[in-house]
């Protein structure tokens, strides 16, 4: 390991976060974590003054956004369009419908009947003024930025870092440098391999995490407002960025193996998957 | 009534046309490009197992 390695652990965005950098000065990975924590108190949608919260109980009312929430509502509708609408920020009514209505380590319940709410195309909810950076959500729906906010997010902190750096949050990764080695920055992926990324962006999206009660989990269909029903229970990709990755990993365990795997190997860099021999009940 | 072609010489021309057509195709074939696993990006190297781990990605 070099001399010069810099690294900073701390909790954010309801998960482990993890910055490091070659040759780097304490004080760049310092205000790396302070963007963070920035990040996390607009971008949460638990805490009721947070400006998230505030897009999603103002009732349609536009109101004007900053510039780091215009740019995740912006990530938002990119995901849900490159997507084919899988990967949709406004699944959160059925989010909390199944349960998940407050933080994770608050612990969840089994919801004791599931009708799930109708999840919206996005576009036609939400409404970006790019001219006065103003925007509106539609009565009724509400936004959870999830992985979309931390693989924006590490795109957008990575170049904090300097040139040789590694910004992790919470799995999704954006990678620049060489790292510690010299031969770029070795990265775990979901099977248990490795890869050594010198740039470019990395996610896991799967199922085996945030589990609750009688099969519930986190990552819900928006077609049906369900725990998604999948052969491919945990997806790895490596690609440009870490939005991409998030995007591409996550559309594919929606997807399944049938059309997930092809869907990746039309985009992504590379990818690992782990798919149960026998497909996983959600319920 | 006498048949205007033999039905030796239909078969031998059945024999030549698919003499030529395997030649013609099998050629083609032989001269194709082989197609190629898709090349990994430059900046993407796969580690052999068990190499350092600097970081992790992960459900989360």
């Amino acid at each position: 390991m070099s001399p010069n390695l810099q690294a900073r652990h701390f909790s954010a965005l309801g998960s482990t976060c993890e910055l490091i950098a070659v040759g780097a000065s304490p004080a760049a990975l310092e205000r790396g974590q302070a963007l963070v924590l920035d990040a996390d108190a607009r971008l949460t949608r638990f805490v009721r003054n947070s400006e998230l919260s505030q897009l999603n109980a103002a009732k349609g009312r536009p109101m004007p956004a900053s510039p780091l929430l215009y740019g995740m509502l912006e990530a938002g509708l990119y995901a849900y369009a490159a997507s084919g609408g899988l990967v949709n920020i406004a699944v959160l009514p059925a989010l909390c419908a199944a349960g998940y209505d407050r933080p994770f380590r608050l612990g969840l319940s089994q919801p004791s009947s599931l009708t799930p709410p109708v999840t919206p195309a996005l576009p036609e909810v939400l409404w970006l003024d790019p001219a006065t950076r103003t925007v509106a959500l539609a009565p009724g729906a509400a936004l959870d930025l999830g992985g979309i906010a931390k693989g924006a997010l590490a795109d957008l902190l990575i170049a904090e870092l300097g040139q040789d750096a590694v910004c992790n949050l919470g799995g999704d990764l954006r990678v620049r440098g060489s790292g510690p080695s010299g031969d770029g920055w070795h990265i775990g992926l979901c099977d248990g391999s490795v890869v050594a990324l010198t740039a470019g962006g990395v996610a896991t999206s799967g199922t085996t995490r945030r589990r609750w009660g009688k099969g519930m989990h986190h990552l819900l269909d928006p077609r049906t407002g369900l725990p998604v029903y999948t052969d491919l229970t945990e997806v790895s990709v490596v690609t440009d960025t870490a939005l991409h990755a998030e995007i591409y990993a996550k559309t594919a365990v929606l997807m399944g193996s049938a059309d997930g795997l092809p869907f990746l190997s039309q985009r992504a860099g590379h990818f690992a998957v782990v798919a149960p021999a026998v497909p996983a009940a959600a319920a | 009534m006498s048949t205007l072609v033999s039905e030796k010489t239909l078969k031998r021309v059945a024999i030549i046309g698919t003499l030529l057509l395997t030649g013609v195709f099998g050629a083609a074939v032989a001269t194709a490009p082989k197609p190629q696993a898709a090349a990994l990006h430059p900046s993407l190297r796969v580690l052999p197992a068990g190499s350092e781990v600097h970081t992790q990605t992960y459900v989360s």
